[in-house]
């Protein structure tokens, strides 16, 4: 168990291109940290670095009290789960979760003992026998977890492990993980570019784009008070709906004007901009497509925060409904999701209400929110 | 006559990084020159001629002559072998002398490195890798690295695939190194462990023109990439220009291209698809449509998604 610190991390390839730049974090203890962003910001990078799989440019790298800048990944005491989670064919459940402990000359009886406890974490004793052929997807996913854990390492490190499962063994193992990270009470790190699994998983989120960090936040801060354009669009989904709208003054409102449409906003929403001087100018305005109902009740009670909408499109998910709707001054689609039961069927000029309380803007050249949390 | 081929023949010490080969006669190609392994050195003509090729290897036959004698462990000899040093008679030779062939049926994994961490020595991949005293490590040159593995009955090249992925894996997190891996298909004799090895080495160049980004390419699985890569280069670029017009090139962008290649992966299935995705199926439905309008193709239609295949894995060779 150990607590991990990157401290003003670079790394540069031969060439000039920077993968990871000023990357500072302290990762407490016992802290399940997934780091989350599209393919290409540098989430991997940073792993591989913590891991020892690349050399850090610059900064320094902590693990517990120990400098770890120029130690070999054998000796970080980390465990790393590939996203391949490949068995060797020929060994049986045993002899995998056992090579990496005899390759380190582990005595036998301990080997023995760590396998058989991991198997028994797992739920895979039964399983020790058998070659991976004869495993499920799910289960060759375990005893890869199991290679890890024998290693008794201070550190878990998961490189998208769940990206070559299907999307409902996916769902499974995500909860394996959680449970696991709660009774192994020990430092995980874990990457992924999927931000279902970084919301559902973490203790905290680091959100990346371009090799920087962009914010680091528990899941439902994240979700709540994005710190830019960029986490705003990335956690959720359905994305959050964005529109380049002015806001203006009228009588006593502020309002923001796209196309033919105004929503007006409310005055505790207006009394969180950073600063006034937003109101006259061109910004972006966020809302997530659960804050926009076409139910009588939402638009009986909507207070100058209705618009009119085409609908485009609608996608019946089950437990709600998404609408792909189209308005003027709104390049694409705006997503709703409203109630399955909804009347609006693909063709229907319909009216939506914005749950104007839950609306975010953000400055149109730096990108990031206006609003104080 | 000896003075002449001084000029344009001469030796080096060792094989230059990043040259292709070995080609079916045993030569390697960098930068407009022909390469030949041999023994004490590599012979280099700066123009690469079929001429030349025939020079070189008269020079070779001359030079390996009494060769075998010389020739002093399993690991050297299996070296001349692969890398085509040893071919014909004196590779036979070879094999006899040191019992090369034992009626194991084997097949060669190539290696090479790709990270930041440096090349990839024999030792370090002897020392992580599971294997018995008759599967062999050899090295061609300092990035090319030759494990010879037991077939076992029964195994498939999904088991070979597999162990590959695994081996990768262990020396990834042993040793820092990464490496991908080409493997080629399996035989009994050396003289079919030196096309085994061009097999794995051909997959390699070939996987990774057309899969970039994969860490191990099967030989037996890349036939119909292998027929792509041999059509001559303005056949491949004629129908390739046919296909590609700015509104297909317009249409198929990441997001675009990731759904068609899943809907392939998932047998044209639209349910498996869309759950792949993390989609509805009626947006999966929106996107093919969208394909079938800017293309003529129907993806759901087999026809159409074998030649859909064929003119976007078409090679490019102004990008490769």
């Amino acid at each position: 168990m150990a607590s991990v610190s990157l401290q003003h991390i670079y790394k540069v390839y031969t060439g000039g291109v920077t993968a990871v730049s000023d990357f500072t974090l302290d990762i407490e203890d016992k802290e399940f940290i997934v780091l989350v962003g599209p393919s290409g910001c540098g989430k991997s990078t940073t792993l591989r670095m913590v891991a020892g799989l690349e050399e850090i440019s610059d900064g320094e790298l902590y693990i517990g009290d120990k400098l770890v800048n120029d130690v070999a990944p054998k000796d970080r005491d980390i465990a790393m789960v590939f996203q391949n989670y490949a068995l060797y064919p020929h060994m049986t459940v045993y002899d995998n979760m056992a090579f990496g402990l005899k390759l380190r000359k582990t005595p036998k009886e301990e080997i023995k003992r760590r396998v058989e406890e991991a198997a028994k974490i797992l739920d895979i004793a039964h399983l020790l026998n058998r070659k991976p052929k004869a495993l499920s997807g799910g289960q060759r996913q375990r005893v890869a977890l199991g290679r890890a854990i024998v290693r008794e390492p201070k550190v878990f490190l998961f490189d998208e492990p769940l990206s070559n499962l299907d999307a409902k063994l996916r769902v499974a193992m995500r909860t394996e993980i959680t449970k696991l990270h709660q009774r192994l009470q020990t430092t995980f790190i874990y990457v992924t570019h999927d931000q279902t699994e970084a919301m559902t998983m973490a203790s905290r989120i680091v959100v990346m784009k371009d090799g920087v960090i962009q914010q680091v936040d528990t899941p439902q801060n994240l979700y709540d008070y994005p710190t830019n354009e960029f986490v705003a669009g990335f956690i959720g989904s359905p994305q959050m709906n964005f529109f380049d709208v002015t806001l203006a003054k009228e009588g006593q409102d502020v309002v923001a004007v796209f196309g033919d449409n105004k929503i007006v906003i409310p005055a505790s929403k207006v009394a969180k901009f950073i600063d006034e001087s937003y109101i006259g100018k061109e910004v972006v305005m966020g809302i997530r497509p659960e804050n926009i109902d076409d139910s009588a009740e939402a638009l009986e009670a909507s207070n100058g925060t209705k618009i009119r909408v085409d609908v485009e499109v609608t996608e019946l998910m089950g437990s709600e409904t998404y609408l792909y709707l189209s308005t003027t001054g709104k390049e694409g689609n705006i997503i709703a999701r409203v109630d399955p039961r909804t009347a609006s069927r693909a063709g229907d000029k319909i009216e939506v209400a914005f749950d104007a309380s839950r609306l975010h803007f953000f400055d149109k050249e730096t990108e990031k929110t206006i609003l104080i949390k | 006559m000896s003075g002449m081929l001084n000029a344009q023949i001469d030796r080096l010490a060792e094989m230059p990084r990043g040259a292709a080969g070995p080609d079916q006669d045993g030569f390697y190609h960098h930068s407009g020159q022909l390469l030949l392994p041999t023994r004490g050195g590599v012979l280099r003509s700066m123009t690469d001629t079929p001429d030349r090729k025939d020079i070189m290897k008269l020079l070779r036959q001359l030079q390996n002559a009494g060769s075998v004698q010389q020739v002093n462990d399993k690991d050297d000899a299996w070296r001349r072998i692969l890398s085509g040093i040893a071919q014909g008679s004196e590779a036979t030779a070879l094999a006899e002398r040191f019992s090369l062939e034992d009626g194991h049926e084997r097949l060669a994994m190539v290696f090479r490195p790709c990270g930041s961490a440096g090349l990839l020595p024999a030792d370090q991949l002897r020392a992580v890798a599971p294997l018995d005293d008759d599967e062999y490590i050899v090295t061609l040159d300092p990035e090319t690295t030759v494990l010879l593995k037991k077939c076992e009955a029964g195994e498939t090249s999904d088991d070979d695939m597999e162990f590959a992925l695994a081996l990768r894996e262990t020396l990834e997190s042993e040793t820092g190194i990464q490496t991908v891996i080409g493997i080629g298909t399996g035989g009994k004799t050396a003289a079919r462990m030196a096309e085994s090895c061009a097999e794995a080495l051909q997959a390699l160049r070939i996987g990774r023109m057309y899969h970039d980004g994969e860490q191990v390419y099967l030989y037996e699985k890349l036939l119909l990439e292998r027929i792509l890569a041999e059509l001559p280069a303005h056949t491949a670029a004629k129908y390739r220009d046919l296909f590609y017009t700015p509104a297909v090139r317009k249409l198929m962008d990441r997001e675009m291209t990731e759904t068609v290649y899943t809907f392939f992966r998932q047998d044209l299935n639209i349910a498996d698809t869309a759950r792949q995705l993390f989609i509805h199926r009626n947006t999966l439905i929106y996107r093919l449509d969208k394909i079938m309008r800017v293309t003529g193709l129907d993806l759901r239609r087999f026809d159409d998604a074998v030649l859909f295949r064929i003119l976007t894995e078409l090679p490019d060779t102004e990008q490769n």
